[in-house]
């Protein structure tokens, strides 16, 4: 199991210098000058050639790649043209707010989309069945700007149920420690602004999660018919198991096995979907941040936000194959046989 | 106070024209580009200045293009005694990610920081003292020498003085101090103008000289730039001289002081009790907020959650006759215009270009663009312009005219065009004008081609050295901007198609309009410039507006103020 991890890593590894290499050629087959390319319409001479230095455009493309593998291995990945920071501290300061949003909403999805999809299948045929496969392929095609803004509408502005954007209340002040706020509130000892980070949370995260549910109740659905059919749910139900027992024990924990690799890469796809609900719910994560450098072409922020985002990809479809590994034998055994 | 006096007489033209298109970079030409780029990121902009406070006025009338506010009309303050108190929250499309006027412009810059003047919000090209009291210029037009206004304090306690405004002019000007982080404002124009100031000094605790080896008529300008010539307190740079603009407490000497900003989120300012306009500010605290959508800024603004935001296109329909909302007009201008490749076979026949502007109709389209565009009469200057020639009547709507022209200038049956133009963030909608246009030129015999092209491909393409010689577009719809500085204006005009290499006379005014110091004379020239201009038919102007804002009907004071918050209250 040890060595099967490391594999997984070691090619994830690989994966991710693959993806580092695309992005570092990218910007050089663009016809002209990288230096000029990267700079923003407004650059001056003087930013251009900044660049150009940072870049090290005066060196041989091998020194060049060098220099560029050198600095992502020392985390380093650029400075904003726009703000004069470097990328990584002003990525890492807005971190967890989409971090934050992307946990509650993945949350949602689990506590709705696979109870909904158990009960579909098991009572498969039933009114719960139609109702929740029609709600689904209705939900599963709305694009989720729309969702953000109708909810804004509805439960915000007309209902006013739910705050109109934002982590906090404008006036309320927290001082940040782990920058989430519903933990921070509560390290700082104040269960209030806990509850009010909550409730601004709660509309962005459902305007998020709720595509995903229609989807994932759709897949365990699915996933719990197949794995009910199967011999080993015959036999079990053969030995006299309660339906219960065969669905949660049999059933569920079989079926579980394909939504594992969902979830995992689900975490980061909420990441670059946050983006349009952050920027509906004026939520100050990293789709705030990078949309604001692509108005200006910050080319800096927009290259270190995509490295980083592929690294995460890479690094979840790693942890993936070994959770699932961990989770079902067949897995590991099949991929020893494939590679001695 | 005198900026221009004397009659300073005309400067050797040739010496300066080689010398200018050497340096190729007036500061005319970067105020605009600094506009539009400030405006882009739908920010405050900074303004240029054709004369400062009590000086008398050039020709500085209202302008008239712009339309009057609507409902604001109903919300004049005059009657009201002003309220103290209450939370003002300003949303903007934009994530702020710096504090240091130096380096980045935003709104909070200009409560935070004051300047040695800040603009007038009603008239364009005249300004208002703040932290300097008043500007004496020597006759040769070298010499400037600014007084500061006795007491003001920073946000810390310090004394704001003559040394620490030398510090940041410094900072800003020198690639080599200690402290420099770069910045678009003075320190490109200084470098853009290489050893033309000379000397930055404090010749007493109050007051500051600046030298120059060369009078840079629009000097002002510079000076005026409430964004990026607010004064730093020094001891908050030198405290923290990379992270200040993450946390500038005690910065600034301005109406608000630096409370807090969380990344991404807001900036959150407090009332200065020092402040050195007595009685001001009037509101406890100052927010500028980061929303991203326009929708959901619209929702928040009648929800009473924030009380301020600039809208543009659709938005000002949907808010047009809305109780709760007041929509007020501010600078800078935004015009739309069709510029020409003029080494082209057809768009570089002048017979053409006056054949195109007869057939265009706009008074019928101007409305349907916002109601508060006003079709722009003439050439060069918008009106209310220093120097603005109201005598040019510009070519007037006339159908059978323009297939006349067309046919002396050799096509008979027409001719084909590309007609490119993309959607500015600024200024008007460009896919209906365009198409407007596109139904007017096919009228007469145009054939035309819709090309839409990219924003940055667009905007890029209306910048470029005083007389390049290329152009990359047959006929292209752009947008440029003015707050005021008529030199900024017509310096524009050199480099926003390849026009002044093919016309190079209109060159030869330019350059030597920036090195003229006798203010009239100056208004000459650009009454030259304006008619060589319209002679060439080098641009078709088309319609122009004001930054519209959308205000909470209960703030008061608002149209007045337009960028210092420190004279706008709450009214229950």
């Amino acid at each position: 199991m040890l060595r099967f991890s490391l594999q997984r890593l070691a090619s994830g590894l690989l994966t991710a210098l693959v993806v580092v290499t695309a992005t570092f050629f990218v910007i050089r087959l663009v016809p002209g000058d990288p230096a000029t390319a990267m700079a923003p319409p407004n650059a001056t001479p003087a930013q251009i050639e900044r660049i150009r230095d940072y870049l090290g455009l005066t060196e041989p493309l091998v020194n060049q790649y060098a220099l560029y593998l050198q600095r992502l291995a020392d985390l380093d990945f650029g400075t904003s043209i726009r703000t004069g920071q470097p990328v990584l501290s002003d990525l890492l300061a807005r971190v967890p707010a989409s971090i934050e949003l992307a946990a509650v909403a993945l949350l949602l999805q689990v506590v709705v989309a696979i109870p909904v999809g158990i009960i579909a299948a098991v009572r498969r045929g039933s009114r719960v069945d139609y109702l929740s496969r029609l709600a689904s392929s209705v939900i599963v095609g709305l694009p989720v700007f729309w969702v953000g803004l109708m909810f804004l509408w509805i439960f915000a502005f007309h209902l006013q149920l739910f705050p109109l954007g934002g982590r906090l209340d404008l006036q309320t002040r927290l001082e940040p420690v782990t920058g989430f706020y519903v933990i921070d509130a509560f390290l700082r000892g104040r269960p209030g602004v806990a509850l009010e980070a909550i409730h601004h949370l709660i509309l962005p995260a459902l305007a998020l999660a709720l595509p995903s549910i229609a989807f994932w109740a759709r897949l365990m659905r699915g996933s719990l018919l197949e794995v009910l059919g199967a011999d080993h749910v015959r036999t079990a139900r053969a030995k006299g198991l309660t339906q219960r027992q065969v669905v949660v024990r049999h059933g569920v924990r079989n079926a579980l096995n394909p939504m594992v690799t969902v979830i995992g890469l689900e975490l980061v796809g909420l990441l670059t979907a946050a983006i349009l609900v952050e920027i509906i719910f004026s939520w100050p994560g990293i789709g705030n941040y990078i949309f604001s450098s692509l108005q200006v072409r910050d080319y800096p922020v927009v290259q270190g936000t995509v490295i980083l985002i592929a690294l995460l990809y890479v690094l979840m479809n790693s942890l993936v194959d070994i959770v699932q590994a961990r989770l079902d034998p067949r897995i590991l055994a099949s991929l020893q046989r494939a590679s001695p | 106070m005198q900026t221009d006096a004397g009659s300073g007489g005309r400067v050797n033209t040739n010496a300066a024209r080689a010398y200018r298109r050497k340096r190729m970079k007036p500061a005319a030409v970067l105020s605009i580009v600094a506009l539009l780029l400030a405006a882009c990121t739908q920010q405050a902009s900074p303004s240029p200045s054709a004369s400062v406070a009590s000086e008398p006025p050039a020709t500085g009338s209202p302008a008239s293009g712009s339309p009057e506010p609507t409902t604001a009309e109903s919300a004049a303050a005059g009657e009201d005694e002003p309220k103290y108190g209450g939370t003002f929250v300003m949303a903007v499309g934009i994530d702020i990610p710096e504090l240091d006027p130096h380096t980045f412009q935003t709104f909070a810059n200009l409560q935070m920081y004051e300047a040695f003047f800040r603009r007038s919000p009603t008239e364009y090209g005249q300004f208002l003292p703040a932290a300097a009291e008043s500007m004496d210029v020597s006759d040769d037009g070298l010499e400037y020498t600014l007084n500061l206004r006795p007491g003001m304090v920073f946000h810390d306690g310090s004394p704001v003085t003559a040394e620490a405004v030398v510090f940041g002019l410094e900072r800003q000007a020198d690639p080599e101090h200690p402290f420099h982080q770069g910045g678009p404002y003075w320190t490109d124009w200084a470098r853009g103008n290489p050893g033309v100031v000379t000397g930055i000094e404090a010749v007493d605790e109050l007051t500051v000289r600046i030298t120059l080896s060369e009078p840079v008529v629009d000097i002002e300008f510079v000076f005026a730039d409430e964004n990026g010539m607010g004064i730093i307190n020094p001891a908050v740079i030198e405290a923290d001289p990379e992270n200040f603009g993450q946390n500038p407490i005690g910065a600034g000497s301005g109406p608000f002081k630096f409370e807090e900003r969380v990344a991404g989120d807001y900036v959150s300012l407090v009332r200065n009790e020092e402040y050195w306009d007595e009685g001001k500010p009037y509101l406890d605290r100052w927010i500028l907020k980061t929303m991203l959508d326009p929708g959901a800024r619209l929702l928040a603004l009648k929800n009473g959650d924030i009380q301020m935001f600039d809208v543009s296109g659709p938005e000002i329909a949907q808010l047009e006759n809305d109780p709760d909302v007041q929509l007020v007009t501010v600078p800078p201008l935004f015009g739309s215009f069709i510029a020409f490749d003029h080494n082209d076979p057809v768009t570089g026949d002048p017979l053409v270009r006056q054949a195109i502007n007869h057939a265009i109709d706009m008074e019928s389209i101007v409305s349907e663009l916002s109601p508060f565009a006003t079709v722009t009469p003439n050439f060069g200057l918008f009106p209310g312009l220093p120097g603005h020639r109201e005598d040019i009547p510009g070519y007037a709507y006339d159908p059978a005219e323009a297939e006349a022209l067309l046919e002396q200038a050799g096509y008979p049956d027409g001719v084909d065009l590309t007609f490119s133009f993309s959607s500015p963030p600024v200024g008007l909608n460009h896919q209906i004008l365009a198409q407007a246009i596109q139904a007017q030129l096919q009228e007469v015999g145009f054939r035309v081609t819709l090309e839409q092209v990219d924003g940055p491909a667009m905007f890029e393409s209306g910048f470029g050295p005083p007389g390049r010689e290329d152009y990359p577009f047959q006929m292209a719809l752009n947008v440029t901007g003015s707050d005021g500085n008529p030199l900024g204006m017509l310096a524009g005009w050199t480099s926003r198609s390849n026009y002044a290499s093919v016309y190079p006379e209109y060159l030869d005014l330019f350059f030597e309009s920036v090195v003229e110091v006798d203010e009239d004379a100056r208004l000459e020239i650009f009454g030259e410039m304006q008619q060589t201009l319209y002679d060439d038919v080098a641009y078709i102007p088309l319609a122009h507006t004001e930054v519209v804002r959308a205000v909470a009907s209960n703030v008061r004071g608002i149209e007045t103020a337009a960028f210092n918050m420190g004279e706008v209250w709450l009214d229950d």
